[in-house]
């Protein structure tokens, strides 16, 4: 018949053999480990033998029973308790003094054979037999127990001391489970010494293995990790069947036995129902729970690598990069804190982003220990929850708890140091494995090539941003020369002609004159004022409109006769210096085109201009057109130097150029080129050296053009798009 | 009556030349471009010449040279568009031009002093 010393036990005993195997299984090797499960089950076969007693049905079993528990668990407990101490607290020798408690313990154990340990049982609690003590003995092993077992907590309290933060959480959790079910197991001796009462104690042991469990899932206690997580689930699942079933077989055996008479095994059925028809939801319920209280959840590996490469090594802002890293680590593994750190020009490390960093103005200089460790050890540092080490690591792990770094990944390259990725504790409470460094390690490696990209991008954007700057000054010489030319001249007649008037008159050159032929010669004069005033106004307007930045980009139905026009009247007075004929030869049916204007003109600006640089003397530049379908091409074909084939795929480069150094900015049709496609539009050269180029631009029809360009079309050309 | 050779490429300044020096018993002859101009200078001797800096075709300061080549004794009057901040105005001066007027003319009088400065300049010589 079972009762409450035997469900007790039964507890015990499920659940620490458990917690002892699972955190064996982690690592077999580990000598902490080993302990733990020799001190699991001890304490296992206390709690089965317990239940087994609360089962004897004679005096005999009963003893038996308790010799075996005693022998083979209860005396043990606190030695292996000791051993675990000792290797938890870094006392890794086994010196005299430990050696000595397991001799003793081994003299108790094969004493407990014997009478003068154990002589009899007496049936007590009106439910089960307690065991007699044969001697003191008895009395001298159990003070020797509490002696042990006091040692080994009072070695954890001086631990707690001098441990850090982190270690003293553990040590706590560990004590006080520990206490409370050392105390429930010294409770439990009383009945030996006729001290009857019932040994409820028993029920505070299992208290341990739920307050240990605790903190290995949340404090990593023994340094376990992830996977002791599912298993707590799973434990608790187990747990709660192993109670229902057990509560109905108790009640049900009350209840079906003593009002219903039925057998035994059919209380067993509600349980099972019961169970069968629980298990999944609690499976999910639970671990939902966990997953919501304990950040329980894994990250995916591939999720985190993708989510790298879209967010970290295709930006080019050093900005955006690192803030994108940060982000993206923290999102995904779910830190604490998280930091990239980056050398500066003074050799100093810095952070560039960082989140649930609290002093972000924290830097190191290369001779910090985490720079040393970081450039000398293999990629990553991690820190040691161990205080009983090395100064180097004592000093690393001063400067990883600054930055409350749990572990740190190195940036480097081309075998420099760049920075360091800097990642707190994960918000689940689990310690970096091995997995997880690996990942970290490669991603810093991607975070290393998308640094070294933003820099160099943003250099050349510095680079290209003068050479534009410079294009423009050049363009703007251009400019300056047609300004003087078509603004001073009109100017300089304007004034000529009134100064001419007014000296006439004062020379008395109008004295031979009738007042009539006077004014006749003075509206002649005002007539040729207002047309030169007029003509620097519009060359004026003209120059200012085509200087002003395109702030508005628009894509517009385009005359390009026009546009061609404009631009010419620009370039007019340069051209008749360079002694270069410009004709325009586009036919009055040439459509209207799809572009914004200022962009057309500055793109045949700066083509037209190619084409006089590259006439040297005298030449001749053409614009034409035709249509093509649904396209519109302009031809500025001249007789210039033309380009060797070997240079031609160069050309719409960026920085190429054939002129000499400081002369050509190397930009001018790779922003033709960029402009035209921005336009929708497509640029290609023809040419053949010593005989001229031809550049034509294909741009789109307008919208009011394509309506006749769809009859026109071939129907070669019809086929071609079906 | 001087002789005043005026070589620009815009017509209305030669045109403005003549009509501003011609009241004024000056014989102007024009020309548009450097060639013509050599030639009339060679067949007429004109006292000054007025020479454009900036033309298409022969630049105004290689049509300098060739004149005094054909007419030794003609006074160039360079006019040239404010660029170059003196140098070029050095440089001219050095080839042997009389002077040099900023385009367009800030004083039309000035012209007409200097222009007589020059015919002064010859008349000493010969």
């Amino acid at each position: 018949m079972i009762n409450a010393f035997g469900v007790s036990g039964l507890v015990t005993g499920f659940t620490a053999a458990m917690l002892g195997l699972f955190v064996y299984i982690k690592n077999p090797n580990r000598r902490l480990y080993r302990y733990w499960l020799l001190f699991s089950i001890a304490v296992a076969v206390w709690g089965f033998g317990g239940t087994a007693i609360s089962y004897a049905q004679d005096p005999d079993t009963a003893l038996w029973l308790w010799r075996y528990s005693f022998a083979l668990g209860v005396i043990w407990i606190p030695a292996f308790f000791l051993g675990f101490v000792c290797d938890f607290c870094g006392i890794t020798k086994r010196n005299a003094l430990i050696n000595a408690v397991y001799v003793i313990n081994f003299v108790f154990a094969l004493s407990s054979f014997s009478p003068i340990f154990l002589s009899s049982t007496r049936y007590s609690f009106d439910q089960f037999y307690y065991g007699v003590p044969g001697s003191p003995l008895f009395l001298i092993h159990f003070i020797w127990w509490c002696l042990v077992f006091s040692s080994s907590l009072v070695m954890l309290i001086r631990k707690i001391r001098i441990a850090d933060p982190y270690k003293r959480r553990q040590i706590q959790y560990t004590f006080f489970g520990i206490g409370s079910g050392a105390v429930g197991g010294t409770l439990n001796f009383l009945p030996f010494f006729n001290i009857d009462i019932y040994p409820w104690g028993n029920f505070a042991i299992p208290v341990y293995t739920a307050l240990l469990t605790y903190a290995i899932v949340r404090h990593q206690l023994m340094e376990i990790q992830v996977a002791i997580r599912r298993a707590t689930v799973f434990a608790g699942l187990y747990a709660f069947i192993f109670g229902v079933f057990l509560i109905f077989t108790v009640i049900g055996q009350k209840y079906f036995q003593t009002i219903l008479h039925w057998p035994d095994w059919v209380a067993m059925i509600p349980s099972i129902l019961i169970i069968t028809l629980t298990l999944r939801p609690l499976d999910r319920f639970l671990t939902q729970i966990t997953d919501k209280y304990l950040f329980q959840k894994e990250y995916d590996f591939r999720e985190l690598m993708k989510l790298f490469t879209t967010e970290v090594l295709t930006i080019f802002e050093l900005d955006k990069v690192t803030k994108n890293t940060v982000d993206s680590l923290n999102n995904l593994i779910k830190l604490e804190s998280c930091a990239v750190f980056l050398k500066n020009n003074n050799d100093e490390y810095r952070i560039t982003a960082s989140v649930g960093v609290k002093d972000t103005a924290i830097m190191f200089k290369s001779d910090a220990p985490i720079i040393y460790n970081l450039k000398h050890k293999q990629g990553y540092v991690q820190r040691d929850p161990d205080i009983n080490t090395d100064q180097n690591t004592l000093l690393l792990n001063r400067d990883l708890e600054m930055i409350g770094s749990e572990l740190c990944v190195a940036i480097s390259f081309t075998g420099e140091l760049i920075g360091f990725i800097s990642l707190g504790q994960k918000k689940s409470g689990d310690l970096y494995e091995q997995e997880d460094i690996d990942l970290l390690v490669s991603l810093a490696r991607t975070e290393s090539i998308a640094i070294s990209n933003a820099k160099l991008f943003a250099k050349l954007s510095e680079t290209q941003a003068e050479a534009a700057q410079n294009e423009k000054m050049a363009v703007i010489g251009t400019l300056a020369a047609g300004i003087n030319h078509e603004i001073c001249n009109p100017l300089g007649i304007v004034r000529g002609q009134s100064e001419m008037f007014l000296l006439n008159y004062r020379d008395g050159i109008y004295g031979q004159l009738e007042s009539k032929e006077v004014l006749e010669q003075a509206v002649t004069i005002f007539g040729k004022i207002i047309k030169e005033t007029d003509r620097a106004t519009g060359i004026t307007k003209r120059l200012s409109t085509f200087a002003k930045p395109n702030k508005h980009f628009q894509i517009s139905e385009v005359d390009v006769a026009r546009e061609v026009d404009e631009v010419l009247a620009i370039l007019d007075h340069e051209m008749k210096l360079e002694n270069i004929n410009i004709a325009v030869d586009l036919p009055k049916s040439f459509p209207k085109i799809m572009a914004d204007r200022k962009e057309l003109q500055e793109v045949i600006f700066n083509i037209v201009r190619n084409a006089a640089q590259a006439i040297a003397g005298s030449g001749k530049i053409v614009i034409g057109g035709h249509r093509n379908g649904t396209r519109a091409m302009i031809t500025i074909t001249d007789n210039g130097h033309g380009i060797p084939s070997d240079k031609m795929e160069k050309i719409f480069h960026p920085f190429f150029t054939t002129k000499d150094p400081g002369k050509g900015t190397g930009l001018g049709l790779f922003i033709v080129k960029q402009i035209v496609e921005r336009n929708e539009g497509s640029i290609s050269v023809q040419s053949e050296v010593g005989k001229g180029t031809e550049f034509t631009l294909t741009f789109r029809l307008a919208k009011s053009e394509t309506g006749a360009s769809e009859t026109a079309e071939h129907p070669a050309e019809k086929a071609a798009h079906a | 009556m001087p002789k005043l050779l005026t070589i620009d490429d815009e017509k209305e300044f030669t045109v403005f030349i003549r009509s501003y020096f011609e009241p004024r018993k000056y014989e102007v002859f024009t020309a548009n471009e450097g060639e013509s101009g050599i030639r009339i200078a060679a067949e007429q001797q004109p006292e000054i010449a007025l020479i454009d800096l900036k033309m298409p075709g022969k630049h105004g300061d290689v049509v300098m040279e060739e004149i005094r080549k054909v007419s030794p004794n003609t006074q160039a009057i360079m006019i040239t568009a404010s660029e170059g901040f003196g140098k070029t105005r050095e440089r001219l001066l050095k080839l042997g031009a009389f002077a040099c007027f900023d385009k367009p003319l800030s004083s039309l009088k000035d012209l007409e002093l200097k222009i007589k400065e020059a015919l002064a300049h010859v008349a000493n010589r010969t």
